[in-house]
């Protein structure tokens, strides 16, 4: 009988949500940010399989069916990201966030 | 040695030659007298003692001595200073190892020979997936280099995965490595690569904003979701399920879930135009959008 | 109810999805033609009244959709024309903008109407999976539309930091919704087992000892997953404190798509914060009480959030020179009158809120058609641009005047209406709390006058910047006047606004 459960499978969603936001936070590579936000839509995918495996039940795919959603769309969004990542290099010939800061009052 | 004004080709050679015959006689020597004191059945008495660190700490100093041609060419060690790094390093070596061998050795082998039969299996495997991800996660999260930023992503990634299949979801996991690694990793390294950021400074390519306030922020968000995930009583099923799901998951993208599986295959469309229409070259610019 | 039956219900995104395909196929069948433009506005144009006319179509009453994961009901049907007049009108003001190159208005009616779909299904989403679905494809699309503007700078920077904040703000969304789903086994909100029933059989705390042992940690977990949600769906609301990118965005985006983005997804937003937190978590109880869901009363806390709103939008705004920009933090300042209305956390609360994004709908577009017609015939959209529009053109100024001081909330014009009616509800409501909101409410408005009069000032008072008369696009005005009459009529008469918005919801959805 394994001693692991689900509280060690939140665990380790709890720290890749933890870990995504300080990319977020403290990056200034833009492409540095998306891997961050990227980090946090694992943790959401790991706890919803997770939740699927020991709280929903055998027979029931919720989580799973939500997870695999989460990846599509993660996808489409990482796509669109870069693209527009790649359109601010063409611009302003950098991606740190810092620097691309016309908008301000 | 050689500092003479114009070392030319075969006094640099020479000089090479030289440092490496140091380092390989000081790796012979100090190898010899750890193995003599390891295998040797008599007791230790003070001389030899003496005798022993004395032969260590010459092969130490031949050794620095070797490397300053390779290593430490910023820092050139010569005479007095050559021996006074020298014992320190000594010195240093000399407590880690009484500290291994004395305390910690003991120790570990302790703690490992009480743990080691209570671990299974399948919880090393586990434990090997987690800290795949975590680590993975946290050099994507702390590395100063976009490019091993991006390489331990893939980590984190592929210990997701790992953690998929050890919770009977065998499709997500595939999905997973086949999006995730396979689609929005390349995606990421090809902006790197395109946007030029393995130009000619990498360290810097990932700097930070503010790590001291990211990393509190990381640990209040830990210990919260931790506590919240070890302490709330969730409703766990008696016996979860290792089933296949692949077929169970098709049944319900096209039945229960058909709406929404539909309604993915539009998103699809409109982010993949809408990449093309951000990233794309304008065919006819207009004035006002020049690039 | 079956997937084939539900079809029915489903028409109007139906066809939407056509129209998508269809934009796509006329874009490149009219590529060559010299007319492109006026070809592709017909289209479009055709098949939004195609769509208005199957959404007309549907029938009446409250229908579960795909086995729970739709919801079909009044309130779906009231957001449905707020979207189809947003639509309509972003349709019709592109393609003069001059901000939309006419090479890619085909691409643009074509997102634009799969960002209505994302809409629609927003309206009527009873899942935590549609709902997600549907606020990413939202998210999606506008982050492409506000980079449209290939090579502007302001644009693209705009189009990054939505990205940005947006994909964090849904990745911490979904986190709580993987929490929620976790609590309850169930992502469903309606429903026999859905999430809201779970809630409701029982009060809060006598559910959770029931349910979990009445632990502090069960709680917690409640607490975060639904403040997380709160804020997925406060960063589409733009409110405090997930409005940072709102004026960025806002400034940065084409005006055309800006007065969209200020009225459609912030409606849509509202449809689901009204399924989601009014419907979930502020569920009226058989004996009166109003549930506090993890012991926290969320109307307090939903009321908090609406101060800190308008307030810091209002503040905010006295200071800006860029008429975008000040629109911008003027709609977050709006955001936060909406969210009084649920706050209030009754049937009169909801209402209002629909009544004010009509109202909303009408005074924001047009004063962003201003912006637009100004910035296209001076080349600036400060309020410097504006000074002596009075003299250059009369009607785009007075039209203007009519909606700034409609959004301030004078009366006799429709704006007074919406806040009036939101005020009524809180103050209905009763409490000492609700009533000094209701006050900041009025406090703001007043603050909010300033900034606008700033703008009527430089237009009736200030030196003209130019005599001769302003070329304003005759469609333009024409728009302009048919913007500013209902705002006049619904000044005074707003019995049938009420009375639609009554019929829309009659109190918490019925399970």
């Amino acid at each position: 009988m394994s001693s692991i459960g689900l509280p060690h499978f939140l665990a380790v969603g709890a720290a890749l949500f933890a870990l995504g936001m300080v990319t977020v936070v403290t990056r200034r590579n833009a492409v540095g940010i998306l891997m961050g936000v990227e980090l946090i839509l694992n943790a959401a995918n790991v706890n919803f399989i997770a939740f699927n495996h020991f709280v929903e039940g055998p027979g029931r795919l919720t989580g799973q069916v939500f997870s695999i959603f989460v990846i599509v769309l993660a996808a489409a969004e990482a796509a669109i990201g870069l693209a527009i990542v790649l359109a601010i290099y063409q611009t302003f010939r950098t991606i740190d966030v810092e620097e691309t800061d016309l908008l301000r009052e | 040695m050689a500092n003479g004004p114009q070392p030319g080709p075969p006094g640099a050679l020479r000089e090479a030659a030289m440092r490496g015959l140091a380092i390989l006689a000081s790796l012979l020597l100090g190898g010899g007298v750890i193995l003599a004191r390891l295998f040797s059945r008599a007791p230790a008495t003070l001389e030899t003692w003496v005798v022993f660190c004395l032969a260590l700490y010459l092969a130490l100093t031949a050794f620095l001595w070797g490397l300053n041609g390779f290593a430490f060419r910023r820092l050139p060690l010569s005479g007095i200073p050559l021996f006074l790094f020298s014992a320190a390093a000594f010195g240093v070596l000399f407590l880690l190892g009484y500290f291994v061998g004395g305390v910690a050795g003991p120790f570990l082998g302790d703690a490992a020979s009480r743990i080691i039969p209570y671990v299974h299996i399948a919880d090393a495997v586990f434990l090997l997936f987690a800290v795949m991800t975590i680590g993975g996660a946290a050099g994507t999260a702390f590395s100063r280099n976009i490019i091993y930023s991006a390489w331990s992503l893939l980590f984190a990634f592929l210990g997701v995965a790992g953690l998929y299949v050890f919770l009977g979801a065998d499709f997500p996991a595939v999905a997973q490595v086949l999006i995730y690694v396979g689609g929005v990793l390349v995606l990421i390294l090809f902006a790197i690569m395109l946007t030029k950021q393995i130009g000619e400074d990498p360290k810097l390519t990932n700097a930070h904003l503010d790590l001291p306030a990211g990393a509190a922020l990381a640990l209040i968000t830990v210990a919260t979701l931790t506590y919240m995930a070890f302490m709330a009583p969730w409703k766990t099923v008696a016996s979860p399920s290792y089933e296949p799901t692949s077929a169970g998951l098709g049944v319900a993208f096209l039945t229960e879930y058909l709406l929404p599986f539909e309604f993915a295959s539009v998103v699809l469309l409109a982010a993949l135009v809408g990449a093309v229409v951000i990233a794309r070259k304008e065919i006819k610019e207009t004035s006002e959008t020049v690039l | 109810m079956d997937n084939l039956a539900s079809l029915r219900f489903f028409l109007p995104e139906s066809i939407l999805t056509v129209a998508v395909l269809a934009m796509f196929v006329q874009d490149l069948l009219t590529r060559r033609s010299a007319r492109r433009v006026v070809y592709l506005t017909a289209g479009a144009l055709v098949w939004l009244a195609i769509v208005a006319f199957a959404t007309l179509q549907m029938p009446a009453g409250t229908a579960s959709l795909f086995g729970g994961l739709l919801q079909h009901d009044p309130l779906r049907m009231f957001f449905t024309w707020v979207f189809l007049g947003a639509t309509l009108l972003t349709i019709v003001i592109a393609p003069n903008s001059g901000q939309i190159s006419p090479n890619r208005l085909g691409e643009f009616f074509a997102l634009l109407f799969a960002l209505v779909l994302g809409m629609y299904l927003m309206a009527s989403a009873s899942d935590l999976l549609t709902i997600y679905l549907s606020i990413e494809t939202v998210s999606l699309v506008s982050y492409v539309l506000t980079g449209f503007r290939r090579g502007d700078r302001k644009s693209n920077e705009a189009a990054l930091k939505y990205v940005i904040y947006g994909g964090v703000a849904s990745g911490v969304m979904l986190y709580g919704m993987s929490l929620l789903y976790g609590l309850f086994a169930t992502t469903r909100i309606l429903g026999e087992a859905g999430i809201a029933a779970q809630l409701s059989d029982v009060t809060s705390r006598i559910f959770l000892a029931h349910a979990f042992g009445g632990q502090p940690a069960a709680q917690l977990a409640l607490i975060v997953a639904i403040v997380f949600v709160l804020a997925g769906v406060g960063y589409k609301i733009a409110s405090v404190p997930f409005h940072m990118w709102c004026p960025d965005v806002y400034e940065g985006a084409p005006t055309p798509f800006t007065a969209f983005l200020s009225v459609g997804p912030k409606a849509a937003g509202f449809a689901v914060a009204i399924r989601f937190f009014f419907a979930t978590f502020e569920r009226q109880l058989p004996d009166g009480a109003f549930a506090q869901v993890g012991d926290v009363p969320w109307p307090a806390i939903i009321g908090i959030i609406s101060a800190a709103t308008m307030t810091l939008g209002n503040l905010t705004a006295l200071v800006q020179t860029n008429l975008k920009r000040m629109l911008a933090y003027s709609s977050i300042a709006h955001a936060g009158y909406l969210l009084m209305g649920l706050a209030a956390a009754s049937a009169a609360g909801v209402q209002s809120i629909l009544v004010y994004l009509v109202i909303y709908l009408f005074m924001n577009v047009g004063a962003f058609l201003v912006v637009i017609a100004v910035a296209n015939a001076r080349g600036g959209e400060q309020i410097s641009d504006f000074r002596g529009l009075s003299v250059a053109a009369p009607v785009t100024a007075l039209t203007l005047a009519v909606f700034l001081f409609s959004l301030t909330g004078l009366p006799p014009l429709a704006g007074f209406t919406g806040k009036y009616l939101v005020f009524a509800a809180l103050v209905q409501r009763g409490g000492f709390w609700n009533v000094i909101l209701a006050v900041i409410g009025v406090l703001n408005s007043a603050i909010s006058l300033f900034y606008y009069a700033k703008i009527i000032k430089a237009m009736y008072l200030d030196e003209p910047l130019d005599r001769t008369p302003m070329r304003v696009p005759r469609l333009y005005t024409g728009l302009l006047v048919a913007l500013a009459v209902p705002l006049l009529v619904f000044g005074v008469y707003w019995g049938p606004l009420v009375r639609w918005a009554s019929t829309a919801f009659g109190g918490p959805t019925p399970i």
